[in-house]
């Protein structure tokens, strides 16, 4: 067991290196002159001037040591300096950190409560209507872009039905009810896909774990199907349906960045779709290595989870 | 002389029959038995006869301002409605088929040829195998919309970059399939004496390995193309995609944002054609995949 979350701890790390590099290749093969992009505009400085720059910017070193310098930089804290603002992009995260990882959760939350049990109800009843039906939402749901799904809750259930507010974020600080309510929907439109993943893992998970002879025997000494299925069958099922909490942190950040620009919410999305738009590469690469880095945690945690749940997995 | 001799064994003993002929009936008996996958197929030759015949099927011109009809709901004059410039929303929806069926027919054509070329490589070569998939691993640790925006705002928006971008992000996943089904196929024995008789690592590859790993590869371009056109949308939607003058899906709805709570139209009716799209393509992707691998389509 140690040595195999050794491996993968170093495994980790090597992919983390690789992140690290592909986001600082795609700072450098930015067509142009980041100086002159800094200062605006091109030529009109005197040359000593933009060396002065290149040299306070480090742009005057070798290309391994400029790597170098950034990558230590990110692992002491410092992700980078926006171009356009002048701030950290620390500094930037910071309070929109609050309304995409509410969101986020929320969404999540959403997704394991209804997603779950609508798998166990499919594989419970497999081949009726039952299933059927939990199978066809669970191809809308992952076919049916969040965005527009989104556009049709503002426009029942916002507009048509004035339950929710239109678009916006109100913070925690300013009550929970106003903060619910504030996101209820665009919770909901993320969880959707999640919904239908969550439902198709459970279901196949739990279809496979039914044909195992000791739920035959349970059957057999008489037990109430309800507590076969929930204690006998979703227990070992749940195990599988782990693995997709790797794939759930990269579709939450998908549809966090959709979902905000949909419902207007001044959140991390919001920044990143900003920053591309402003073409603010400094921005844009600390979010990269910083959400990049985040799955590629989770993703050891989920594994290193796993194979202390399942002894087999590990290889 | 020699080379002759090998060329024949390797070629017509020791090929195992009609792996893609195999292929081909099975994909054809999943049509059959699965009514799902025939709506998908529908679907997807509606929407591609769409595209191909837009100036016939869209009356109007797709980018001509009606500036006296602006915001017009649904109309016989108007199908879909006027969007805030009074553009006619049913002749841009129509002609958004063509860059979203472009965008992903030709994401899906890329990623198929890069990811096996690349998984074969890294599955069949030990050596090659750890470098190459650490820096797919590395490639596949970014969400894919965070990737192909980052990218996008590097090469600026273009159908051809939006393209390149979204290949970019989806090859390695392409590549792990394949390179999977190298892994399993490698040592099994009809292999081992393609390889015992001489016959060279390139011709193993494309002969021998290749043919048996199709379903996987075909499976999953499917997949890569319903995600390809919802990727392109979503790009062209948060404004870092096709430059706004196109009509595609996601530019109109990026347009109709303003404005859903007066013309939920211009929202409404290119989202319905971007789902139905993915719709039909997921279908036919999970019935090819029950059709093709015995293992999960037990389970149905």
């Amino acid at each position: 067991m140690q040595a195999y979350i050794l491996r993968r701890v170093l495994m980790s790390l090597l992919v983390i290196f690789m992140v690290g590099v592909i986001t600082f290749a795609i700072m450098h093969i930015v067509p142009g002159d980041p100086v002159a992009m800094l200062i605006g505009v091109e030529g009109g400085y005197d040359k000593e001037t933009v060396d002065r720059m290149r040299h306070t910017l480090g742009l005057d070193k070798p290309t391994y040591r400029q790597f170098l310098d950034w990558f230590g930089g990110i692992f002491s804290g410092n992700l980078g300096t926006s171009i356009f603002t002048g701030h950290s992009v620390l500094e930037l995260l910071g309070p929109r950190l609050e309304p995409s990882i509410s969101l986020a959760i929320m969404g999540l939350t959403l997704a394991v409560i209804i997603g779950v049990p609508m798998g166990i109800l499919a594989a419970w009843n497999a081949n009726t209507w039952i299933d059927r039906a939990v199978m066809v939402f669970a191809v809308l749901g992952y076919s049916i872009p969040g965005f527009w799904l989104g556009f049709m809750f503002i426009w029942l259930l916002a507009v048509k039905l004035p339950l929710f507010p239109v678009m916006g974020y109100v913070p925690l600080s300013q009550g929970l009810l106003p903060f619910l309510r504030s996101l209820t929907l665009p919770a909901v439109t993320i969880a959707i896909a999640f919904i239908a993943l969550i439902a198709r893992m459970t279901r196949s998970s739990m279809l496979e774990v039914l044909r195992e002879d000791y739920i035959r025997t349970a059957r057999a000494k008489g037990l109430p199907e309800r507590v076969i299925m929930v204690r006998h069958a979703f227990r070992p099922a749940s195990i599988p349906v782990l693995t997709i909490i790797g794939l759930a942190f990269a579709l939450a950040v998908t549809g966090v960045v959709v979902t905000e620009t949909v419902f207007s919410i001044p959140g991390t999305g919001r920044l990143v779709v900003d920053a591309v738009s402003r073409r603010d590469f400094p921005v844009i690469q600390g979010v990269m290595m910083l959400v990049a880095t985040a799955y590629v945690m989770v993703n050891l945690v989920v594994d290193v989870v796993y194979a202390y749940l399942d002894p087999r997995i590990r290889y | 002389m020699e080379r002759q001799s090998t060329d024949l064994v390797g070629t017509a003993v020791v090929r195992p029959p009609g792996a893609v002929s195999r292929f081909l009936k099975a994909s054809a008996r999943a049509f059959q038995k699965n009514p799902n996958m025939l709506a998908g197929a529908v679907i997807l030759v509606v929407m591609a006869t769409i595209a191909i015949f837009a100036p016939l099927i869209a009356h109007q011109d797709p980018v001509r301002l009606h500036g006296a009809d602006r915001f017009q709901p649904p109309s016989s004059r108007y199908w879909f409605g006027t969007d805030h410039v009074g553009r006619d929303v049913y002749a841009r929806t129509i002609y958004g088929s063509r860059i979203s069926l472009l965008v992903g027919a030709s994401v899906a054509a890329i990623v198929a040829s890069a990811g096996t070329v690349i998984g074969l490589i890294a599955g069949y070569f030990r050596t090659a195998d750890s470098v190459v998939m650490r820096f797919m691993d590395g490639i596949m640790a970014f969400p894919t919309l965070l990737l192909a925006l980052a990218l996008i705002a590097l090469l600026g928006g273009s159908v051809q970059n939006v393209i390149i971008v979204i290949s970019v992000v989806d090859t390695p996943r392409m590549a792990r399939v394949v390179r999977g089904a190298v892994l399993m196929l490698r040592d099994q024995e009809f292999i081992t004496a393609a390889r015992a008789i001489g016959v060279g690592p390139s011709r193993v590859m494309a002969l021998h390995i290749l043919p048996n790993a199709l379903a996987p590869i075909i499976v999953q371009a499917t997949f890569v193309f319903a995600s390809a056109v919802i990727v392109e949308a979503s790009l062209s939607f948060l404004g870092a995609g096709t430059p706004p003058e196109i009509p595609t899906w996601g530019n109109i709805m990026g347009v109709g944002r303003t404005y859903i709570q007066i013309a939920l139209w211009i929202t409404f009716f290119p989202g319905l054609f971007l789902s139905l799209t993915a719709l039909a393509i997921n279908l036919m992707g999970d019935g090819l995949r029950d059709a093709l691998d015995p293992r999960l389509a037990r389970r149905a």
